[in-house]
């Protein structure tokens, strides 16, 4: 008797220190992915790209809906030109893409390389297309305080498909379990890092406001703001289909 | 004068002490000498050209790092076959690992190696940590944006349409261009430690090698002049030693990524459109493991050829095709990251792409970087094969003349420390052996030998006068007579090369300012060596009939040269006047050349492959047209794009390609044509400029392209606009014809035409145009050379005219002294014009040598009859005597200049061949001048070379009482 209660304290012990509830790598990435997900959104965008002395400014406005594992965007750029993208995604398959020139003139473009920059900025292709959880496989190798929030430190590497990147470290926030930082590596080397800021809760779904794409280097960066987002607003089927163009 | 001799041999001790410690430091000097072949070596710094051209360089790309390799099959085998392009593939795969850098890869196989070989490194410094990239450093216009859009700190402004970039002026050339712009490695050298290596087989390392490594350790293995090994072959320490040096090298030029541009038939890429969609088109796609599969079949090789004759800018670029418009042979073209000095890689490179240049390929490779390569390796080639020649040929002549141990090995050591201790300074103040500064040290040799034979010769002269003085006194009266002259000729040498030091062709003035310095030394040493040497050796028995029978030959010229001043005088007059008429008109038909094609023989590898390419693929060298649309953005607008169409089509049209040898352009224009047809279903029709920026604008947003460097252009775009999209790059390729080469002067005139016809056309005269490039720098150059040619013959012919008459106090001896030279200088450059030699850099250096060498024979012969008069003789008798006291050591040291001289011409460029045989030409011409034209003019037209003029100043100056010229009993 006095065994089985001694043990029993023990073990509630055991259970009840952190340590026995220590997340892997993969676990805290689930919780990432099971974050809240708008089905509609209509977003007002800003992008600034800085390279050198050169800095552009480009304005677009983004709606996007999901049909079950399916997203269909459309990306209309009002500066500094008028034109517009429609793309569909879908798991496991390259995205379908139409591009409608200023002039009115509309071309089905095959999937851009992955590794190739989204409109000339710091962002490539891989950086804005949906993520697969289930591509990669994750590490946890620690933890670390970015801009005041306690995070995890996960290594990410992709097992599937192109890789654009040899490895990625994420910092998950461990409250929230929202990214805060990617760390990106190409071939070895640490090239690029991406920094959400301003990470508000908008109709309950987490949205960074801001999101640097910078260069280790120091020799330019991209950031994307999202000046307006309305989640789940009524988006016709219309707007995202080859027709509407 | 005297007191130097007196010291020399009063304390010869001490003089050798010098002598040894002067070596010493020379010794030091030796061995930093370093070679440079580049036109940079030659530009003027401070000329506007040469700066823009280093801003271009920064901005667009380094044009003069272009080199284009012609792809074409070996015997027995298609272009367009499964072998070919599986060796083809290899090659390209290895120089992409230049341009893409795989850290995780390179890291891995330098720990391999390391391993093998139980290797270490020893701990370096740490680097530097990488800069904090914090979200602190914030762009003012980030600032502004968190403002109206976060909420985030300070006032709202009011959201601008246009972001605002900072300007500034690309082209201001005040600003020196930086180093921050050169490529830079990821990391220091690591240095390594090889005290506990362990002997490897050349098989194990292939053993732990990928395909990739191994492939690079053969180029490494060749660039090292190792092998060929088989694979159970142990490498030696010292090898192990320079695989791994080499090894980390070629690591650090790849973690700089140091290929920029490779455009090549077998990675290239390009967009494909139809009329539903537009698409990128790999030539050779890879598969999801990254590997590329070549063609094998029939039908894909067509697909292959489709996919490259679709884009109309390929041609000549990519393939090059024959009359019956077939494709005859591929091209592939490499531009490198802007670094100091690419010798290095480029040698790397060469060594990968020679190493497939055998069966199925057949690889000739082209451009600036392949001349300079070869430049670099003939000029060595050349002072290799120079300096034991030219010092067996003085040696000979010092045979010649004093037939005594003692007479050849003295001169001989004055003469090659003289040459040592230029050559050393030169290394101590960093100056480079360039194709001219590499004619010095024969030079020297050739130069000195005729002080040390003077010098010597008077010694012999005078062992009479030794044998009755003794030898300290006789020596010092013998050795000051001589030295003083010496001294004269030394000097207007002296002066002759320094004149070459007001051209602006760096190199030239290098050479100038070290053949005068070495000259100097030269005298210093002989008069040093030669007296203290002789102070410690047996004085030699004089023996008149020896001296004699050693001369017979040359007492016959002289008898003959002798009878021809006294009896003919009028007839020597007479045909000089009219050779130099008829050889006037031959300098008008002069022409510049300074391409480096003109300096390689018809035969050799260069000549020929440029030859090639030109013919396959429009030329190997790159002008740079830059064209200004004055506002930032400027060349988004369709209208300056077409104009500059227009341009281009002009430069390329039937008349200009023929006559100026443009042969192909390339231009942002390009890009957006291409994008154009491929948005229009591949229609030719639309491979022009849009009507609408707005579509120009779209295009460029659409081409995503990557921006390593991140400066706002994509990577294919740079070598063709800046980062403001203000100023437009045409790079114009020029090249050779079959019946026409490639030549400066038609550069140039090319570039006037181009001018002419900018300023005339009514759109494009508003715009402000530049041209840079190596051809440009070539035409600078041609103009630097003549300016810089005439200028130092006629500086140089003044100065000697001054110093005779300072010397003499007398205008009609220093008029008459430039006779002998001037005539010889028509003569050997009439010839020039006559035979079509055209005048480049190395020939530039013809009238400093030989006015500065020629007018010693004039000076020496002049001062002889003078002093002759000066003792009562008459005229002609003074000529006869002159013949027999100075004639003598004319004509040994002219034969030891023209042999020295004559030793050019083995070189392996055709320039300094003809400079041998025109410097050798003109050397005979003013000999014969001074021996006959000098003494006939004098006598015929009684000239009074004796009298002085009396006046304060020349009393002031007195030349004569320094250089000791009124002492009778200093004779020549």
């Amino acid at each position: 008797m006095k065994n089985s209660i001694f043990t029993s304290v023990i073990l509630t012990g055991l259970l009840l220190t952190p340590e026995a509830w220590a997340l892997t790598g993969r676990q805290i990435m689930e919780k990432n992915d099971r974050l809240k997900k708008p089905r509609t959104s209509i977003q007002e965008s800003v992008l600034l790209i800085i390279k050198g002395y050169a800095k552009t400014k480009k304005t677009f406005k983004g709606i996007s809906k999901k049909y079950g594992k399916k997203t269909r965007k459309r990306i209309i750029f009002s500066y500094p030109t008028r034109m517009q993208f429609l793309v569909w995604d879908e798991p496991g398959r390259d995205s379908i893409q139409w591009v409608k020139l200023s002039s009115g003139k509309v071309r089905k473009i095959a999937s851009s390389e992955k590794n190739k920059p989204w409109v000339n900025s710091h962002f490539y292709n891989e950086d804005i297309s949906e993520r697969n959880i289930d591509d990669y496989k994750y590490k946890l190798i620690g933890e670390a305080t970015i801009n005041g929030t306690a995070c995890y430190k996960v290594e990410s590497r992709k097992k599937r498909g192109v890789k654009v990147y040899s490895k990625g470290i994420i910092y998950v926030g461990k409250k929230d379990f929202v990214i805060r930082r990617i760390e990106l590596y190409e071939r070895g080397r640490h090239t690029k890092t991406l920094t959400l800021y301003k990470i508000e809760k908008i109709s309950g779904i987490y949205t960074p406001r801001k999101g640097v794409m910078e260069r280790t280097d120091g020799k330019g960066k991209s950031i994307l703001y999202i000046k307006s987002v309305r989640y789940n607003v009524p988006v016709s089927d219309h707007q995202l289909k080859r027709e509407s163009f | 004068m005297r007191r130097w001799i007196e010291f020399n041999v009063n304390h010869p001790g001490i003089t050798f002490s010098i002598l040894l410690i002067f070596t010493i430091l020379a010794a030091i000097g030796f061995n930093r000498l370093y070679f440079d072949s580049s036109t940079e070596a030659l530009m003027p710094k401070e000329s506007i050209t040469y700066k823009l051209g280093q801003r271009a360089k920064e901005i667009f790309i380094d044009s003069r790092t272009f080199m284009l390799t012609a792809i074409e099959p070996a015997k027995g085998y298609k272009l367009f076959s499964e072998d070919t392009f599986s060796a083809l593939n290899a090659l390209v795969s290895e120089i992409e690992e230049l341009k893409n850098f795989d850290k995780e890869l390179e890291d891995k196989r330098l720990a391999a190696i390391m391993k093998a070989g139980n290797i270490s490194v020893v701990s370096n410094k740490p680097d530097k940590k990488e800069p904090a990239k914090t979200e602190e450093k914030k762009d003012d216009l980030e600032s502004e944006l968190d403002r109206e859009l976060l909420g985030e700190g300070g006032n709202t402004n009011s959201l601008k349409n246009k972001a605002p970039v900072k300007t500034y002026n690309i082209w201001d050339v005040s600003h020196p261009v930086s180093d921050k712009f050169y490529a830079k490695a990821i990391r220091k050298r690591n240095k390594y430690s090889f005290e506990k290596y362990d002997p490897v087989e050349l098989g194990t390392l292939i053993k732990i090698l990928d395909a990739g490594a191994w492939k690079q350790l053969k180029t490494v293995l060749r660039y090292n002049k190792m092998g060929p090994f088989q694979k159970n072959h142990i490498l030696t320490k010292d090898e192990y030693k320079d695989i791994l040096d080499t090894w980390e090298t070629v690591y650090l030029y790849k973690s700089m990524e140091i290929v920029k541009s490779f455009v090549n038939p077998i990675s290239g890429e390009d967009i494909a459109g139809t009329e539903m969609e537009l698409k990128p088109v790999s030539f050779i796609p890879k598969d999801e493991k990254g590997i590329r599969h070549v063609p094998k079949s029939e039908e894909e090789f067509q697909m292959y050829k489709e996919r490259l004759l679709r884009n109309p800018s390929f041609k000549n670029a990519l393939y090059s095709i024959d009359d019956r418009g077939h494709i005859r042979a591929l091209a592939m073209s490499i531009v490198l990251r802007p670094l100091e000095d690419h010798f290095e890689i480029f040698n790397y490179l060469y060594e990968i792409i020679e190493k497939y240049n055998k069966a199925p390929l057949v690889l000739t490779q082209a451009g600036m970087p392949v001349f300079q390569k070869f430049i670099k390796e003939y000029m060595k080639k050349d002072l290799l094969r120079f300096m034991p020649l030219v010092v067996l040929v003085v040696i000979f002549t010092f045979f010649l003349n004093f037939r005594s141990f003692r007479g050849v090995i003295l001169p001989t050591i004055s003469v090659l420390l003289g040459t040592f201790w230029t050559l050393g300074f030169m290394g101590l103040f960093n100056i480079p052996i360039t194709l001219v500064v590499n004619m010095l040290p024969p030079l020297l040799i050739a130069v000195g030998s005729s002080y040390a034979i003077h010098i010597y010769n008077q010694y012999i002269l005078d062992r009479e006068l030794i044998q009755r003085e003794g030898k300290r006194s006789g020596l010092i009266q013998s050795m000051s007579r001589i030295s003083i002259t010496v001294m004269l000729a030394a000097l207007t040498t002296f002066v002759g090369f320094m004149t070459l030091t007001i051209n602006q062709v760096t190199s030239l003035r290098d050479f100038g300012f070290f053949a005068a310095a070495g000259t100097f030394i030269a005298m210093l040493i002989s008069s040093a060596l030669i007296p203290s040497s002789l102070m410690l050796m047996k004085l030699i028995p004089f023996d008149k009939k020896r001296v004699k029978q050693s001369n017979y030959a040359v007492n016959i010229i002289l008898n003959f040269f002798n009878r021809l001043t006294v009896k003919h005088s009028k007839f020597v007059v007479i045909t000089s006047l009219i050779l130099i008429i008829i050889f006037s008109f031959g300098i008008t038909k002069i022409k510049v050349e300074t391409s480096p094609l003109y300096q390689f023989k018809k035969d050799s590898y260069l000549y020929q492959s440029d030859i090639r390419i030109s013919e396959l693929f429009n030329g190997t060298v790159l002008m740079n047209l830059i064209i200004d649309s004055g506002a930032q953005n400027g060349a988004k607008d369709p209208g300056f794009l077409q104009l500059i169409e227009e341009i281009r089509k002009w430069i390329l049209s039937d008349g200009n390609r023929n006559k100026y040898l443009f042969l192909h352009t390339l231009s942002f224009g390009d890009v957006i044509k291409r994008m154009n047809k491929a948005m229009n279903n591949e229609n030719p029709e639309f491979s022009t400029i849009p009507d609408e920026r707005s579509t120009i604008t779209d295009y460029l947003e659409l081409y995503s392209g990557e921006d390593r460097n991140s400066d706002g252009r994509v990577d294919t775009f740079e070598q063709f606009i800046d980062p403001q999209y203000r100023y437009v790059n045409v790079l114009i390729r020029v090249g050779s014809l079959k019946n026409k080469l490639f030549s400066t002067s038609i550069n140039a005139e090319g570039q006037k035409r181009i001018i002419d016809y900018l300023e005339k056309h009514p759109a494009a005269k508003k715009y402000k145009y530049y041209f840079v490039g190596e051809t440009v720098n070539f035409t600078i150059l041609s103009d630097l050379i003549v300016r810089g040619q005439i200028l130092s013959v006629l500086l140089t012919l003044l100065i000697v005219l001054l110093v005779i008459f300072l010397l003499f106090k007398n205008l009609h001896a220093g008029l008459i002294s430039i006779i002998p030279i001037s005539t010889s200088i028509i003569l050997v450059y009439g010839i020039m014009g006559y035979l079509n030699i055209p005048l480049d850099i190395p020939k530039a250096l013809l009238a400093a040598i030989a006015i500065g060498i020629g007018v010693d024979d004039t000076i020496h012969m002049l001062k002889t009859i003078r002093l002759n008069i000066l003792k009562g003789y008459s005229i002609e008798e003074s000529i006869n005597l002159s013949y027999r006291e100075a004639g003598m050591a004319i004509v040994y040291t002219s034969i030891a200049l023209i042999l020295g001289f004559s030793v050019l011409m083995l070189s392996e460029f055709v320039p300094v061949f003809y400079l041998g045989w025109l410097v050798a030409s003109t050397m005979i011409a003013t000999t014969i001048a001074a021996l006959v034209l000098l003494p006939s003019v004098i006598l015929l037209l009684k000239i009074p070379v004796d009298r002085e003029c009396n006046s304060v100043i020349l009393n002031f100056i007195n030349f004569n009482k320094f250089f000791q010229l009124d002492n009778r009993s200093n004779g020549g």
